[in-house]
């Protein structure tokens, strides 16, 4: 059982981030979650209205919607399923201090559990991460805040329609995150709870504010932020040179908890 | 004398496609007469279209604060009653700015016999202070 940090005079520099991130991620987590609750509440109840009113009717009940009906509740309660298996390995990320991890993994738990923050800006992801990416060593979740922290200041400056793409690339000794706009520049700056604490500054930073705004989590991770003028945001992180042995973190069965290897 | 229920014209925004269609389709079963829209452009399209008497508006739509879409559709249609229905937990502030103005708040999941309840008595609220009971069609009564 990991140790639960709670907040002293010793508390690490940046742990109110650090929450504020969790804080971010829960609520559009549990937003989420009761709209699936509302549209399995619906269905259900559309069920006993098909039975009740079909039979009030003193008609047969429509068997093949009846059927449908209930096809759709298992669904979401799979697709349900799938949203608390991600931020149940989103929780487990925080469980060593260090481990080696699977930076595509992380993209994906990151994404699915920030979509709807996303898409309220009628904005999407574009996910290209391949197989076969290297293992890095660090903080997961320090990377998934990181990761965050661009998402949302890209987010702050794309149009409507507009797509952040995210591209895992292997080269030698290390693994890149490239998170990319794609589609118009917003013509406004928006002003939105939903993107903060990163939109409290311009997405537009000169590049000494990108090493500030990304610093303390770069350093964390020891990896390289770089920003393009096209507004291309690059993690360039180190592969992990620990040598381990095959890892349960390649089994992406729904429901796995998260496989993080510790480093001592 | 048995007041039997008119046939309410209601608009349902909602950006749940799945949601919005399955309320829509037990709403239609207990008689209302609903459109649904899952975009603004659409539920101000179907709100200039069907003239609705009653509106229940997600708060929560993409590309348009719900503050800024419930102005809109009482200031082109001032007399339609809106109910709010919000899968959020707590109203947030421009939420609390127009819930005065709103008929009722419904947070998310809600029971079917609620809404249906809410509607009603909107529909009354609207219906009482508009002359002839606002419509034509409205309030039939019958033996």
């Amino acid at each position: 059982m990991p140790e639960v940090r709670m907040p002293t005079e010793d508390t690490p520099y940046g742990f109110d981030e650090k929450l504020a991130f969790i804080g971010k991620v829960l609520s559009v987590f549990t937003h989420e979650m009761k709209n699936h609750l509302a549209i399995i509440n619906e269905t259900a109840g559309l069920l006993g209205d098909l039975v009740e009113f079909g039979g009030r009717g003193g008609g047969e009940f429509d068997k093949n919607q009846i059927l449908k009906t209930v096809r759709d509740v298992e669904l979401q309660v799979k697709e349900s399923s799938s949203m608390v298996t991600m931020l149940n390995r989103f929780g487990h990320r925080m469980d060593h201090p260090v481990s080696i991890f699977n930076v595509n993994d992380t993209i994906e738990e990151l994404t699915a559990l920030i979509n709807r923050m996303i898409s309220q800006r009628r904005l999407s992801f574009e996910l290209n991460l391949p197989g076969g990416v290297s293992m890095v060593e660090g903080n997961p979740s320090t990377l998934q805040l990181l990761l965050f922290r661009i998402i949302s200041d890209i987010m702050a400056g794309l149009a409507e329609k507009s797509k952040i793409a995210l591209i895992t690339r292997q080269d030698d000794d290390t693994v890149t995150i490239v998170c990319k706009p794609v589609g118009e520049k917003a013509k406004s700056q928006p002003v939105s709870a939903l993107t903060q604490p990163a939109s409290q500054v311009s997405a537009n930073h000169d590049p000494a504010d990108l090493n500030q705004r990304y610093k303390r989590s770069s350093d964390e991770l020891g990896a390289l932020v770089t920003k393009s003028s096209d507004g291309v945001i690059s993690v360039v992180l180190p592969i992990s040179n620990t040598k381990i042995g095959p890892l349960a973190g390649d089994i992406t069965s729904p429901g796995a908890s998260p496989v993080d290897k510790p480093v001592e | 004398m048995v007041q039997i229920m008119a046939q309410v014209k209601v608009l349902l925004v909602d950006d749940e496609k799945d949601y919005a269609v399955t309320l829509k389709e037990r709403l239609q079963l207990r008689g209302y007469d609903v459109q649904a829209a899952c975009t603004v452009e659409d539920a101000f399209e179907a709100a200039d279209s069907s003239n609705p008497e009653v509106i229940l508006l997600d708060m929560k739509m993409p590309g348009m604060d719900g503050a800024d879409v419930f102005n809109r559709l009482k200031s082109s249609h001032p007399d339609v009653e809106i109910i709010i229905v919000s899968g959020q937990g707590a109203m947030n502030e421009r939420a609390k700015e127009i819930s005065g103005r709103a008929f009722d708040y419904l947070i998310k999941p809600v029971e079917i016999q609620d809404v249906a309840r809410k509607i009603q008595e909107a529909w009354e609220k609207r219906s009482s202070r508009l002359p002839e009971g606002g419509r034509d069609a409205g309030g039939k009564d019958a033996n």
